[in-house]
């Protein structure tokens, strides 16, 4: 018979839990890939190489007009971009004038100016319950050098104002510009991240400061998805009280 | 049986990585054939190809801890039998969800 462990196991120290990306688990449930297209094996790499590029020209581009995503579909040659944003007057600009320079700027990243390229702009319904838009709040206020927690507490206020399930921040690197680098996080409400019919949104964002890199991991929960057509529980009621209701009226 | 084996019929390919879509696409192709009056045989389904992809999860070092990632290809074949001028029509005008590769041979 094996002894019992000792308290302090040397194998312990190895292991590390591991969470593993939420939004990866749900993509066949609650998510949706961010690019829907098919090809096969051998223009695969290229049409992805693509999708990289165009996203990290939005990204650098449009930043200020608060980008949370890009989704990309293609359809036998024909390229469409569908942006997400909470700020769409910023990105369209004057007539328009923003769009043209976005599908300027993609048909010199694709080398090809007769392919034809459509693009969407989507307003985004409740800006403060997008991870990526808080993730990037945070971002902005740890890089003009504010305090992290009043950066977190700054972005859970925005969150709840919203109507948010629950929300999870972890901030970590050298925070306000310490020599040992450390990990904080606060929760609010809820976050099961187990529970695979929870729609969590996940977002990660670097912070550049003049310390270094900080990473910055926003959960936000916004319900459970019960059946297809109906989402979302509604916001701020608890979905395990009104389960008890129905088992009383029947 | 007979009948149809005799006759001018369109093959169509799909391929997806989705299975969801693909089905959805089908629908409509099929439906797209029975508003038009040609018989369409069909989705059937071929074996899905799963491509499978092992990476190892640390930018250094740590060989023995990887993760498995995989690819689905979803295959079905619709077959067309006794295609009219404006069933042909139908289905080029058909717009079919971007996931969805589809290969038309006659």
């Amino acid at each position: 018979m094996w002894q019992l462990k000792p308290k302090l196991n040397t194998e312990d120290i190895e292991l590390m839990g591991h969470k593993i990306n939420p939004t990866g688990l749900r993509l066949g449930i609650t998510q949706e890939h961010r690019s829907h297209w098919y090809a096969p094996t051998k223009s695969y790499p290229t049409l992805l190489r693509e999708d990289d590029m165009i996203r990290n020209f939005i990204n650098d581009k449009y930043s200020a007009a608060g980008v949370s995503d890009v989704l990309i579909s293609r359809k036998a040659d024909q390229l469409e971009v569908e942006l997400k944003t909470a700020r769409p007057g910023v990105l369209v600009g004057r007539q328009g004038s923003g769009i043209d320079d976005l599908r300027n700027g993609i048909h010199k990243i694709l080398k090809d100016p007769n392919r034809q390229v459509r693009i969407n702009v989507v307003e985004v319904e409740r800006a403060d319950a997008d991870a990526y838009l808080l993730a990037e709040y945070i971002a902005q206020q740890l890089e003009k050098r504010m305090a992290f927690r009043r950066a977190i507490r700054m972005a859970t206020q925005r969150a709840q104002r919203a109507g948010v399930l629950g929300l999870k921040i972890q901030v970590s690197g050298r925070l306000n510009g310490a020599e040992i680098a450390r990990t904080e996080w606060t929760r609010e409400g809820r976050v099961p991240l187990h529970t695979l019919r929870a729609d969590i949104d996940y977002a990660t964002k670097i912070a550049s400061t003049t310390y270094g890199v900080l990473g910055i991991k926003v959960w936000v929960f916004k319900g459970e998805v019960i059946s297809k057509e109906n989402r979302h529980t509604p916001t701020g009621v608890n979905p395990r009280r009104r389960a008890n209701r129905r088992s009383n009226e029947e | 049986m007979s009948n149809t084996a005799t006759q001018q019929k369109i093959r169509i390919r799909l391929k997806a990585f989705d299975r969801r879509m693909l089905d959805l696409s089908c629908e409509k192709i099929i439906a797209t054939a029975d508003n038009t009056a040609a018989t369409a045989i069909g989705p059937i389904p071929l074996p899905t190809k799963r491509k499978i992809y092992c990476v190892l999860r640390s930018p250094h070092v740590d060989k023995d801890s990887r993760e498995h990632f995989e690819t689905r290809t979803h295959r079905r074949i619709i077959d067309i039998y006794s295609p009219s001028a404006k069933t042909i029509d139908a289905l080029m005008k058909l717009d079919l969800p971007s996931g969805v590769d589809i290969e038309v041979k006659l």
